[in-house]
């Protein structure tokens, strides 16, 4: 996929952009409001990150343009400002997602494929993940056929593994994908075990190893088999 | 009481008094000037009977009641007998009653002979006049105090309206809004102070409140924007797979603790708001169906530790307030009630007539529950707790003016949001 990403913290954009080049995608950089400007005016985007306080004018603006110009293109707005004004704003003006900073890598990874599937970037609803076939509309799991019986979290869950496979996700971010946002409720980390051991059992049920590894009690990562 | 009925009220008592006082003093002055005036008139008829004497023989009563009454008095008793006036009650036949009058008793030597002489006159017109002296000044004492009442009333309430409508303004002042502030022009020294002082000290406040703001938000995104990188440095860093235990745990370590500075900026940037009162808008909010979805957002929680929850929802409760902070009120009391709660434990939510009570098994806190509320006091010993939780929720209480109520007692934790 081809995405910008509007970002003036170097520290921020050389790790973002360096993540999604890994992740497959063509990931574009403007670090001031004229580059971006420009760079939206000119070329055609799949999706683009917006932050918000940029050198040059407010990333919203930008956002306004963008969907103005460009209807389809996806758009993501990240701030550090973790207000809700900007967060209704973004949205109001048309953005697809809104992401306050610090984000986990793997929690972007899924909003940005959340997003890219729902502009049907990525063809159709369903996926061929191993030897698992997930449909993310409808929202089921089949295996060989056979449906995997999976409640509303489970399946977010299992999203969120497929969405970021191979690479380690943190507890926090997975207890934040699950949990929603969350504010002092950090020493709840400990349901994410059992979470994963239960999404484990509805597989193994079905007879198929959902291969997901602790990695040194930091985190877990996914590869499909 | 207002200013107005106050200064009314205690112009027209000094008034009042003042009058009656004066009433008093004229009263004595005129009753006075009487008494020497009937007291002069008692020397005259003095010398007028003195006159009328018949030069032969004594002097006699007349058979007649008369105005004089003469005695024949002894040496000794004459010498004693000092001219003087005494005010004195007769009864008078016609008209039935006790009358005040003054009498003058003097002394006369006639032919050789010593006389007592007792001359009489009735006080009556005295009394008549201090009649008519009290009644005038009564009516004219009841006119010009509501003379004085209805002119304070009519007058003051003029005078002070430029006040009365500087103080409306001020009421509905909102530093948050931008509304102007528009202070009525008045005329008087005073008030013109007082709107210039108002309207400066608005201005000055509304720029404060906004630099404040201004302050918090740019605080956030500094102290975010480098979490930020640093987070998601330590993310990329795990993903090596060359990466060694050691290595991967003090990584792990790392993550943690800003993880923690980073949850723990974000709630106070949020009780700051909330304490600024940064969350103007208000707006009817339905507390049940929000509950219910959040406790139903909760429900994979009940079943790992295999909770029994039990929400009874008797009356609605709707209030008047702003939607995010009343879920986020709501969030946290029932994310506390399901991590603290041990397993098997029991959630009793409820909600009736404008309270929302929940209550779960947990182990009984000893000393004061109220310091719950107070920043940073944890009692549960999860590593990671901030302390926080309770804090946002006693500052979005105090926002609203909503009554929280923590109790603990029999394995039994309690928190009561009365709205």
């Amino acid at each position: 996929m081809k995405l910008l990403l509007i970002e003036d913290e170097p520290g921020l954009y050389q790790t973002i952009s360096q993540f999604l080049i890994t992740e497959g995608h063509v990931c574009e950089l403007a670090t001031t409001y004229e580059e971006a400007e420009e760079k939206i005016g000119v070329y055609a985007y799949d999706c683009v990150l917006i932050d918000i306080m940029l050198p040059g004018g407010n990333g919203l603006d930008l956002l306004k343009e963008l969907k103005r110009t460009h209807k389809t293109t996806g758009a993501i707005v990240i701030s550090a400002k973790d207000s809700l004004d900007d967060k209704l704003k973004g949205l109001d003006l048309g953005a697809d997602d809104y992401l306050p900073k610090p984000f986990h890598l793997s929690e972007l990874n899924a909003r940005l494929r959340s997003v890219l599937r729902r502009l049907k970037f990525e063809g159709s609803d369903e996926m061929q993940v191993g030897s698992l076939t997930i449909d993310t509309t409808a929202r089921t799991v089949f295996y060989e056929g056979k449906e995997v019986i999976l409640n509303r979290k489970e399946f977010d869950l299992l999203l969120f593994f497929v969405t970021n496979q191979n690479r380690v996700i943190k507890k926090s971010a997975l207890a934040e994908h699950v949990w929603g946002d969350n504010i002092d409720q950090a020493d709840s980390y400990d349901f994410i075990y059992s979470q994963i051991k239960n999404l484990r059992k509805r597989f193994s049920q079905m007879g198929y190893e959902l291969n997901i590894q602790t990695v040194y009690g930091i985190g877990y990562k996914f590869s499909p088999q | 009481m207002r200013l107005l009925t106050r200064s009314n009220l205690i112009s027209t008592f000094v008034l009042l008094i003042a009058l009656v006082v004066s009433g008093l003093y004229i009263y004595d002055q005129v009753c006075e000037e009487v008494r020497d005036e009937i007291d002069e008139e008692l020397q005259n008829r003095k010398l007028e009977i003195l006159a009328s004497l018949p030069t032969q023989g004594t002097p006699e009563n007349s058979i007649v009641k008369a105005d004089f009454r003469i005695e024949p008095i002894s040496h000794s008793d004459y010498k004693k007998l000092k001219e003087h006036y005494e005010d004195i009650e007769v009864y008078e036949l016609i008209e039935k009653e006790v009358e005040p009058h003054r009498q003058l008793i003097t002394k006369f030597k006639h032919q050789g002979n010593y006389y007592r002489l007792q001359i009489e006159t009735s006080l009556l017109d005295l009394e008549d006049m201090g009649e008519v002296i009290t009644r005038s000044t009564a009516w004219v004492c009841l006119g010009l105090v509501l003379l004085a009442f209805l002119v304070n009333l009519l007058l003051q309430k003029r005078l002070w309206r430029s006040f009365y409508q500087t103080l409306e303004q001020l009421r509905n002042f909102r530093v948050d809004r931008q509304d102007p502030l528009v202070i009525p022009q008045s005329s008087i020294y005073e008030f013109q102070e007082l709107a210039q002082t108002v309207s400066t000290l608005a201005e000055v406040n509304r720029k404060s409140y906004q630099q404040q703001k201004q302050f918090v938000e740019n605080a956030s995104h500094e102290i975010q924007t480098p979490l930020a990188i640093a987070l998601n440095q330590t993310e990329q860093l795990i993903q090596n797979p060359d990466l060694k235990e050691e290595d991967a745990l003090t990584i792990g370590l790392l993550t943690e603790q800003l993880e923690r500075l980073s949850a723990l900026n974000k709630a106070l940037l949020l009780i700051t708001k909330i304490n600024n009162q940064q969350f103007g808008e208000r707006e009817s909010v339905e507390v049940n169906p929000m509950v219910i979805r959040l406790i139903n957002e909760c429900e994979f929680l009940a079943e790992d530790k295999q909770l029994d929850i039990q929400v009874k929802d008797e009356e609605a409760i709707i209030v008047q307030a702003n939607e995010y902070l009343i879920e986020i009120l709501v969030r946290n009391l029932i994310r506390n009630a399901y991590v603290h709660t041990p397993e098997s434990g029991l959630i009793q939510v409820r909600m009736n007539s404008n309270q929302l009570e929940i209550r779960n098994t947990a182990t009984t806190i000893e000393g004061k529950t109220e310091a719950l509320f107070n920043r940073f006091t944890k009692q549960s010993t999860h590593r990671q707790s901030l302390g926080l939780g309770l804090s946002i929720v006693k500052s979005i209480c105090d926002a609203y003016g909503y009554q929280p109520e923590i109790a603990s007692a029999n394995e039994e934790f309690m928190i009561r949001i009365q709205f």
